[in-house]
């Protein structure tokens, strides 16, 4: 597949209506996904990157409004304009989604197969014994020993790594063209963990899949996406190619981060940088950068003024009255 | 399995077994014959992926679930043979804290009395006394008193409440900390700060930790000594800066090498394991690891290794380990 | 699973928002401050019955038998000429009474022993569960009738008799919102400091507990008013003269078709109480799930 823009979301605000006032989950978000590419969705809670995941697929529950102006482009198309025929029929078909509790996305009364083949033949239109046929096939796709065998147990017959490939099996059987994954990982051990990335990212290159990766855990962003995508108390606050963010962050609250993980080569017992406070959740209108009561850099401007999102030469995109230079 | 449990050591594990029993008469073995010391002052790591036993383990040592066999001495003392009134003066000596911040302090009681429990628990409440304790442990962990002492937990974050909790498991003055995974549920962010609280009363209180995760940057910024476990078992126990450097089991080989690093020039490539975890029933004869070890050989499936010493403070369950040449 | 928590307020994930909140404040007069005011009434009359400008409840005044409404008799008179206003405010002692004495036997049994079948494994558990099915399948009506006839007809008997039957449907709730309580982490904090059972029951589960069996008892207030009504309409309530709303209702049965306010005005005043204390139940149920979402 050739390069080009798969997905384009501007203006996008979310807010819910919570017994404590309008709660301001996304605010003004402009993003673009290159297909074929891996973008990873970087926050901490409160940053709003799992509202941004479930937005594109209009997963939102009723207390959720959307900007008037905000639209999600895929291929062209404005997913927030369809009517709910048209967004169900993207849904698991062009787009699929992964979350991170693989037990929500199983029925437990039903075997995997035929939660399997549901999607086939809804989607494809395949009859039984072809669904079926192809619901082994793709449990072997994902690495599924006795694939037949599995096909008729339970899910909670299977280990936790086991349900999250079954998982993906239903999330890549109708060869969908984006597949966002939030924390597909967050909840499977380690070694786990990296069979499944693995896997994702195997699938992604056989298929020319675009995939979004929501984590908060940087190592994964460093390993296994193209570029990266920031956000903090629901804005995007920096976005750029992996290599750029690692070696040269431009966010004040970028660079803080990185600062503040315990790596494997520190020594032992090293005192860890830590970002006073914590990110916010903002209720009502507010104007100015949203990291500035945290921020050492921060001065009169950052708090009066909501910094617009600026870009370098190249490309790499950051929102900050005082971004830190190029080291 | 021995241990040479030095009289110096805050905690002693010794052949610890713990069963459950499970429908049809099988017993399902969670943790079979664990040995290990945690020295004064020092902070052991308990690494391993789920059904290692790690979890089982803490509860047996804590007392609050009881096991088949093995010793758990505090300072020297088993506690599993002391009375209940004895084991009750022995508990302000090891104290614990949990994963979940939030669901570690009572949503109905107001910090002051969280922290006032356990010395009222214990007799060891004094109205003036009890008061400045209170305030010198909240200091301890960061956490403000004056603004604190009279909220509810949830007026406050995650971080600050698994703070509260270090500052209530401190109250007793123990000798012993026990962390349950304390950071895994907690922002980035603020891992660091409670990360830094733990190794700083290390620093000033001179506290033997057990800190039990999954995370091994974790354990490198935290710990002194790693065991890490497999299936019931305790693999590979060493210092920690070593092993975390030169792994001699192939397990941890592989743990190692499945850790994402947060540095896009660091590959993912990895030592993969083969086949499936087998079930803990069904572990059979020989080492445990050999159907998914990479280096089995036929001595591995007829023979299970003890921990045999390789090197100054390094134990390894393995009969083919990895020496700097292999 | 570990899902990452730490943003600082209860409000943490959208999944703490709810459906729209604008309807609320229109409705809540009708839900909340109407059954409020009326249920205040009622204990108003209760409490005031004898010092009211109203003719005592069993003077029978044969020459204002069988009338409706007027100025001397305000909701006119029974069968035998007694003043059903005076009536029902006597009558509500015994209502009232019943409805806040009886569940609170409830509640402080049941609770008890719902706890101890959550903490105790064993014998124990087996033991409290047994009794509590035992009693919850056996039709209540019935066994309130037996206990009664056993211990003879009056106010006391008829409230101890309400107060044990309610008992499982306490024990039940309280077991079933224990035994989560059991395995959270401050309960385990509280083990390893060496709290006793008596004081991690008592100091560290119930006060988790308390407002869902405050919230059920209010229900089982409303459910005790008609039992001992019911009781009463068949005789082996409280004994007559005592004025009770159940008593009242039949004894104007007989002569429906030519005195029906004397059966349908203690009836209607017998639906209103009860609706009020359901529509406050339903209210308090509302706000402490509200509450409760955010903690969990």
């Amino acid at each position: 597949m050739s390069g080009g823009t798969i997905l384009e979301v501007r203006g996008l605000s979310v807010d819910f209506d919570t017994p404590r006032g309008q709660l301001h989950a996304l605010d003004s978000v402009d993003l673009d996904v290159r297909r074929g590419t891996t973008l990873a969705v970087v926050g901490e809670s409160g940053s709003g990157k799992s509202v941004l995941s479930r937005t594109i697929l209009r997963l939102l529950p009723p207390s959720a409004s959307v900007a008037p102006g905000a639209r999600v482009l895929f291929d062209g198309e404005n997913l927030l304009a369809l009517d709910r025929a048209a967004i169900r029929s993207v849904r698991g078909r062009r787009i699929a989604m992964v979350f991170q509790d693989p037990m929500t996305a199983l029925n437990p009364v039903r075997t995997i197969g035929s939660q399997l083949a549901e999607g086939l033949r809804l989607h494809l239109g395949m009859k039984p014994a072809a669904a079926h046929e192809r619901a082994v096939e793709l449990l072997a796709t994902v690495g599924i020993a006795s694939p037949a065998q599995r096909a008729r147990q339970y899910p909670h017959q299977l280990s936790g790594g086991m349900r999250q490939r079954v998982v993906i099996a239903m999330a890549i059987a109708c060869e969908p063209e984006l597949l966002i994954a939030d924390e597909p990982t967050t909840a499977l051990d380690v070694t786990v963990q990296a069979d499944i990335l693995d896997l994702l990212g195997r699938l992604q290159a056989e298929r020319h899949m675009t995939m979004i990766l929501i984590t908060h855990d940087l190592g994964i962003a460093a390993g296994r996406a193209d570029e990266i995508a920031v956000m903090y108390a629901g804005r995007l606050v920096e976005k750029a190619p992996t290599r750029e963010i690692f070696r040269r962050p431009r966010m004040p609250y970028t660079a803080a981060l990185l600062r503040s993980i315990p790596r494997l080569d520190d020594p032992p017992h090293t005192r860890l940088f830590t970002i006073p406070g914590r990110p916010p959740v903002v209720f009502g209108d507010t104007t100015g950068c949203r990291y500035a009561p945290r921020c050492d850099r921060a001065d009169a401007i950052c708090t009066e003024r909501t910094p617009p999102m600026a870009s370098d030469e190249q490309g790499h995109l950051h929102r900050c009255w005082h971004p830190l230079e190029e080291t | 399995m021995t241990s040479d449990s030095s009289p110096t050591a805050t905690l002693g594990v010794e052949d610890l077994v713990v069963e459950y029993p499970l429908a049809g008469g099988q017993v399902l073995r969670a943790v079979d014959g664990v040995s290990f010391d945690v020295a004064a002052g020092e902070t052991l790591a308990l690494v391993g992926e789920s059904g290692c036993g790690k979890s089982s383990i803490v509860r047996a040592l804590m007392q609050l679930s009881p096991y088949s066999r093995g010793a758990v001495r505090l300072g020297g003392v088993d506690i599993a043979k002391l009375s209940t009134s004895e084991l009750k003066r022995m508990r302000p000596r090891f104290q614990m804290i949990f994963q979940d911040p939030i669901s570690s302090l009572n949503p109905r009681r107001r910090i002051r009395d969280i922290l006032e429990a356990p010395l009222r628990i214990n007799g060891r409440f004094d109205p003036v006394g009890s008061g400045q304790r209170i305030r010198k442990v909240l200091e301890l962990v960061g956490v403000d008193p004056a603004g604190a002492l009279d909220r509810y937990p949830h007026e406050f974050s995650g971080g600050q409440c698994q703070r509260i909790s270090i500052a209530r498991a401190l109250v007793l003055e123990p000798e012993l900390l026990v962390c349950d995974e304390p950071v895994s549920a907690l922002d980035v962010s603020v891992r660091a700060q409670v990360l830094n609280v733990l190794n700083e009363l290390r620093e000033r209180l001179g506290l033997s930790m057990l800190f039990i995760t999954h995370d091994l940057a974790v354990v490198r910024n935290v710990a002194d000594r790693i065991a890490v476990m497999y299936l019931g078992r305790i693999c590979e126990i060493g210092e920690a800066a070593e092993v975390l450097d030169r792994p001699a089991h192939p397990y941890t080989a592989c743990l190692l090498s499945a850790v994402p690093v947060a540095d896009p020039d660091v590959g993912t490539e990895r030592v993969t394991l083969t086949g499936e975890i087998p079930s803990p029933m069904d572990v059979g004869l020989g080492c445990r690891f050999r159907s998914r070890c990479p280096a089995a050989r036929e001595l591995c499936a007829r023979v299970e290794p003890g921990l045999i010493e390789s090197g100054r403070d390094r134990s390894v369950a393995c009969h083919f380990p990895v020496t700097a040449d292999s | 699973m570990s899902t990452i928590i730490d943003s600082g307020t209860g409000v943490e994930t959208p999944e703490g928002a709810t459906a729209p909140v604008r309807g609320r404040r229109r409705g809540s007069v009708l839900r909340l401050w109407l059954p409020m005011a009326w249920v205040a009434l009622v204990f108003a009359a209760a409490l005031l019955a004898d010092w009211l400008p109203i003719p005592p409840p069993n003077r029978m005044d044969f020459a204002a038998v069988e009338q409706g409404p007027s100025k001397a008799h305000l909701l006119g008179t029974d069968l035998d000429g007694r003043d059903l206003l005076s009536r029902l405010a006597h009558g509500a002692r015994v209502s009232l009474t019943v409805s806040l004495v009886a569940p609170a036997i409830g509640l402080l049994g049941g609770s008890l022993f719902g706890l101890l079948a959550a903490y105790y494994a064993g014998a124990l558990r087996v033991a409290i569960l047994a009794v509590t099915d035992a009693m919850l399948a056996f039709p209540s009506l019935v066994f309130a009738l037996g206990l009664t006839a056993v211990l003879g007809p009056s106010l006391r008997n008829v409230t101890i008799a309400l107060g044990i039957m309610s008992i499982p449907a306490f024990a039940r709730i309280a077991r079933a919102n224990a035994l989560p309580l059991i395995s959270r982490e401050f309960v385990l904090a509280a083990r390893t400091a060496g709290a006793s059972d008596a004081y991690i029951m008592g100091r560290e589960i119930l006060p988790n507990m308390v407002m869902v069996l405050l919230t059920y008892a209010l229900t089982m207030m409303s459910i005790m008013i008609v039992a001992e009504g019911s009781l009463s309409f068949l005789g082996v309530g409280v004994r007559p003269p005592t004025p009770s709303w159940g008593g009242m209702i039949a004894e104007g049965r007989e002569a429906l078709e030519r005195v029906p306010h004397a059966s349908l005005i203690p009836a209607a005043v017998m639906f209103l109480t009860v609706l009020s204390l359901n529509l406050i139940g339903d209210h308090l149920r509302q706000r402490h799930e509200a509450k409760a979402g955010g903690l969990s």
